[in-house]
């Protein structure tokens, strides 16, 4: 008795001094999780008849054969993988970086005059999980794009920074165009006239051919055996060319944020608003009314499955995995569409399943 | 809260008819907190991940240009440098009686 006594203590204070492990829940504890067992549920949905028809067996445990139980585990392995990096990015996701990403963005820095960074941060967080194992793809361009922002955070590019500031410097590269701009103390203004001084810069190519003309007609000899252009000439135009790929690279590295973000989206060409202009349009032409619900409602109720249905209980569950269905679906539509405005429409979608009242 | 929300709906699809991106988005932030809780949160965690894309790509495009203006100037410089050492070479063979050498 005393030694079982001694065993249990040492076995506890052994447990205690043990490091902490990050517990990763079993089959049987993600069933018993609440939050975690819906999760699961909906990566199996998504996947498909097969992943729905898993889902539906979890539910009642009694039908589940013993080859199920193979298929389930293999699920449940990579669900747990897709938790855990959704843990691990979500822990990096800090008060700072909600700060950072609501600069220069109107949305953001709206909700953080009603929400703290810390309650945004835990929305993300949640959100983060649940795209991971629904929309792997989708998780995965988070993941990459969060790794570009966090590396730019700890000073990762700084290097490439350093470089571009002793080639200006070296070379004595002028950006005063750029600085003149930055006195003008409107904000629109001076961004606009910077897009503009920016495009008539940037092009690098255009310089190197022109440069590269320049030595090529100083090199070249005319019918008479004559140089076609002077070498002066052609020096004279390289160092403008160099002057006009020094401007634009020193302005990425002297300007504040504001200008910086502006600068980097002209020069290279901003693709996402353009992703999410098509989105738009697609959401607004083609958009899920109420009407339009209750019409599919009534079109699935002339079904021959529903008219089949003898009593209540069993109507009611058809509209439930019906809804289900549904809420599916748009998240499907805008993982394949991809963009801004697909997602914010599967969110509505789905709150309109979800609200709407539809008659058995 | 979310009896509200086929109002909020449709007034919302009232202005993505019209074709106004930025009212759209500005109807969004302005109500974001009336849609039911699992709606607001799934709009929010948009609205991060645009703003998370958009820096990431503006990161990697600055890098991009940056290098890509450093290898331009440095071929520039080789050509201009190439050009130094052929004027050199030209200036010398006239001084040493030479014929006019294109270079």
């Amino acid at each position: 008795m005393a030694l079982d006594q001694y065993k249990q203590r040492a076995q506890e204070e052994a447990a205690a001094a043990a490091p902490e492990k990050p517990q990763e829940h079993t089959l049987s504890e993600t069933l018993a999780d609440t939050e975690e067992s819906k999760l699961f549920g909906e990566m199996l949905r998504s996947e498909g008849s097969v992943g729905e028809e898993l889902a539906t067996k979890l539910g009642k445990p009694e039908d589940v054969k013993p080859g199920d139980i193979k298929d389930i585990e293999e699920r449940h392995t990579k669900f747990i993988e897709r938790m855990r990096e959704a843990k691990d990015m979500g822990e990096k996701i800090d008060k700072d970086t909600i700060v950072e990403m609501a600069k220069g963005n109107p949305f953001l820095s709206q909700q953080l005059k009603i929400m703290k960074p810390e309650q945004l941060a835990q929305i993300f967080k949640k959100q983060l999980s649940s795209i991971a194992i629904k929309d792997e793809s989708r998780f995965n361009g988070i993941k990459k794009a969060f790794d570009v922002a966090q590396g730019y955070r700890d000073g990762q590019y700084k290097k490439l920074d350093e470089k571009v500031e002793k080639i200006c410097s070296d070379n004595k590269l002028d950006v005063s165009q750029f600085v003149e701009i930055m006195r003008n103390p409107n904000a629109n203004e001076r961004i606009e006239l910077f897009r503009k001084e920016i495009k008539a810069a940037y092009g690098f190519k255009n310089f190197i051919t022109a440069g590269l003309y320049s030595v090529y007609k100083a090199k070249a000899l005319d019918d008479k055996g004559k140089l076609k252009a002077s070498i002066d000439g052609a020096m004279k135009q390289m160092d403008k060319h160099i002057q006009g790929i020094g401007a634009v690279l020193g302005a990425s590295v002297e300007l504040n944020d504001e200008v910086r973000e502006a600068f980097m989206r002209e020069a290279i060409g901003d693709r996402e608003p353009k992703k999410s202009e098509q989105s738009f349009k697609e959401m607004s032409s083609d958009s899920m009314t109420p009407k339009k619900a209750q019409e599919a409602w009534a079109k699935e109720k002339g079904s021959g499955a529903y008219k089949a249905l003898t009593d209540d209980t069993a109507r009611q569950t058809h509209l439930d995995n019906w809804k289900k269905g549904r809420e599916y679906g748009a998240e499907k539509e805008a993982a394949e569409k991809g963009g801004f405005w697909a997602k914010i429409a599967a969110a509505l979608i789905k709150a309109l399943f979800a609200k709407e009242k539809f008659d058995l | 809260m979310e009896d509200n929300f086929n109002k909020l709906y449709e007034e919302f699809l009232r202005i993505a008819e019209s074709g106004d991106e930025d009212a759209a988005k500005k109807f969004l932030a302005d109500h974001v907190n009336e849609f039911p809780e699992k709606t607001r949160d799934e709009i929010l965690f948009a609205f991060f991940e645009e703003a998370l894309l958009k820096k990431a790509d503006a990161i990697t495009g600055r890098a991009t240009m940056q290098q890509q203006g450093m290898d331009a100037i440095a071929l520039l410089q080789k050509a201009k440098k190439d050009l130094e050492n052929d004027a050199r070479i030209d200036e010398l063979q006239s001084s040493l009686g030479g014929g006019e050498t294109a270079v």
